[in-house]
């Protein structure tokens, strides 16, 4: 390889260098701390936690910094431009944790992310978590020429007040396996004997309304009084409230047979399950009145379970 | 009519409970760290010792309890007993448990074995509650389930073994090759 070759590769590389450093920017604030109806310094704070030391962490990812953090409370640290999580207060080995609120870092700006107050009901609490609040105050009118003679020329100033974060970022949802045994065999007892297929999806959201929401969709054949079959399909959608889902169903049988009417399904379902069992009650209004006694069978559950 | 199919139905509904037709190949799998939902876990390595008798079998379930203000209540646990767990990896051994935890402050809540229960005291609980803010890898150390009298609940003495070499060993086994690896300090690597 040559000298101009070995300049030419040592540039590219550069280059490339460059363009992978992300941008970052200066992002600060102020922490305040209050107990009771009262603010209490930082040192003051250390003092009833027995000289322990205060630190202040960001966090993005696995990623943690330690922000600078002075005797009023004022903080700011040096970072990649992003959104990082503002979770909790170090106390020398251990740390107060509150509400997570979430600081974006401007790509070379000076941002404001505003007065974080942190409300216990004691100082000396601090490190315990027996009970905080947070709030953020937008106070950047005295918090930025604050940071900026601390933090120096850091460009141009921004204002970004920190918002809540989510409480998890994230969490497992509905796997493979709760899919798997949602799927069930299921004999109905009644005046007459029903065999079917059924599907129940799990509520699919943790957090929110849709948190309770269970859907069922099934079909399958019921015997009549001279051994001949009708055949039905159905819909349910309902909660699931403690062990128990309720769920409303409709939906269609078809012919109608001797013992067996025909037509449109309307009725209720409760039933309760466990991975490979499950019991409940089916009550029909429509095409006829019929109670069924259900038993149903989940054979993943019972596959998974000895696998 | 012929009731063998039923028969053998009720026999395996009946006997899933207690034994599993993967135990022999599940028993030789080693400890290993599953891969975490997200860059914020951490990986928390604790063992846990408890008297027994002839019969006695290891705990098969940990719960860990968040106790800080903003996630108090929501609970984050191990186990040996979930649907088709010869495909996954084995993060429940011999006593020795990984368990996934987000930032927090968490206590050892409730150890199980099947239908069996140990409750922790308060003082038990206070006593297991760690600190997770930075992601990484953590060691508990093992802890030996204790009970003082018939009518107290279990209290928890830790053995002071975190961070032993053996200890370390165990731990970069099942971590190595994972995304866990690139969180366990140079230091204990070394003493692998």
């Amino acid at each position: 390889m040559t000298s101009k070759h070995l300049l030419g590769v040592t540039l590219l590389c550069g280059l490339v260098g460059s363009a992978r450093a992300e941008p970052s920017g200066v992002v600060g604030g102020r922490l305040m701390l209050r107990a009771g109806n009262s603010e209490v310094s930082l040192d003051a704070a250390r003092a009833a936690l027995g000289g322990e030391a205060l630190v202040l962490e960001l966090r993005r990812g696995a990623q943690v910094l330690e922000a600078a953090l002075d005797d009023d409370g004022y903080f700011w640290v040096t970072a990649p431009a992003g959104t990082y999580r503002l979770e909790y207060v170090r106390v020398g080995k251990r740390a107060e944790f509150f509400a997570p609120q979430e600081i974006v870092v401007e790509p070379g700006a000076l941002t404001c992310a505003g007065t974080v107050a942190l409300e216990l009901e004691r100082v000396e609490d601090l490190g315990a978590n027996v009970s905080n609040r947070v709030t953020v105050t937008e106070q950047c009118a005295e918090t930025t020429p604050r940071l900026r003679a601390v933090a120096g020329p850091a460009g141009v100033e921004r204002v970004a007040i920190s918002r809540p974060g989510s409480q998890y970022e994230h969490y497992s949802g509905v796997d493979w396996r709760t899919l798997a045994i949602g799927l069930r065999a299921e004999v109905a007892l009644g005046e007459h004997a029903a065999l079917r297929g059924l599907f129940r999806l799990p509520p699919l959201a943790r957090e929110g309304v849709f948190s309770r929401w269970i859907f069922l969709v099934g079909g399958g054949g019921i015997r009549g009084d001279r051994d001949e079959v009708a055949f039905d399909i159905t819909l349910g959608a309902g909660v699931k409230v403690w062990y128990f889902d309720l769920l409303a169903i409709g939906g269609a049988r078809w012919p109608g047979v001797e013992g067996v009417a025909g037509g449109p399904i309307a009725g209720g379902v409760i039933r309760m399950h466990s991975v490979i069992l499950g019991l409940g009650l089916r009550a029909e209004a429509l095409p006829s009145r019929a109670t069924f006694l259900t038993i149903d069978l989940a054979p993943f559950g019972l596959l998974g379970s000895l696998l | 009519m012929n009731r063998a199919p039923l028969v053998l139905l009720l026999v395996a509904i009946s006997h899933s409970a207690c034994l599993r037709l993967s135990d022999p190949i599940y028993a030789v799998k080693p400890l290993r760290a599953t891969e975490p939902l997200g860059a914020e876990y951490s990986l928390v390595f604790v063992s846990i010792q408890r008297e027994g008798g002839l019969f006695a079998r290891d705990i098969d379930t940990i719960y860990f309890r968040r106790v800080d203000p903003p996630g108090r209540g929501q609970v984050f646990f191990t186990t040996d007993e979930f649907l088709f767990r010869v495909f996954e990896n084995r993060s429940v051994k011999d006593g020795n448990f990984l368990v996934h935890l987000s930032p927090g402050v968490y206590e050892l809540d409730r150890l199980e074995r099947g239908n069996t229960r140990w409750l922790l005291g308060d003082s038990a609980r206070v006593a297991s509650r760690i600190y997770i803010t930075r992601p990484g890898v953590y060691d508990l150390g093992t802890l030996r389930l204790e009970k003082a009298g018939w009518l107290s609940n279990y209290s928890l003495v830790a053995q002071g073994d975190a961070g032993s070499a053996e200890r370390s060993q165990q731990l970069w086994s099942a971590v190595k090759g994972t995304s866990w690896e690139r969180l366990v300090p140079s230091s204990r690597r070394d003493m692998r």
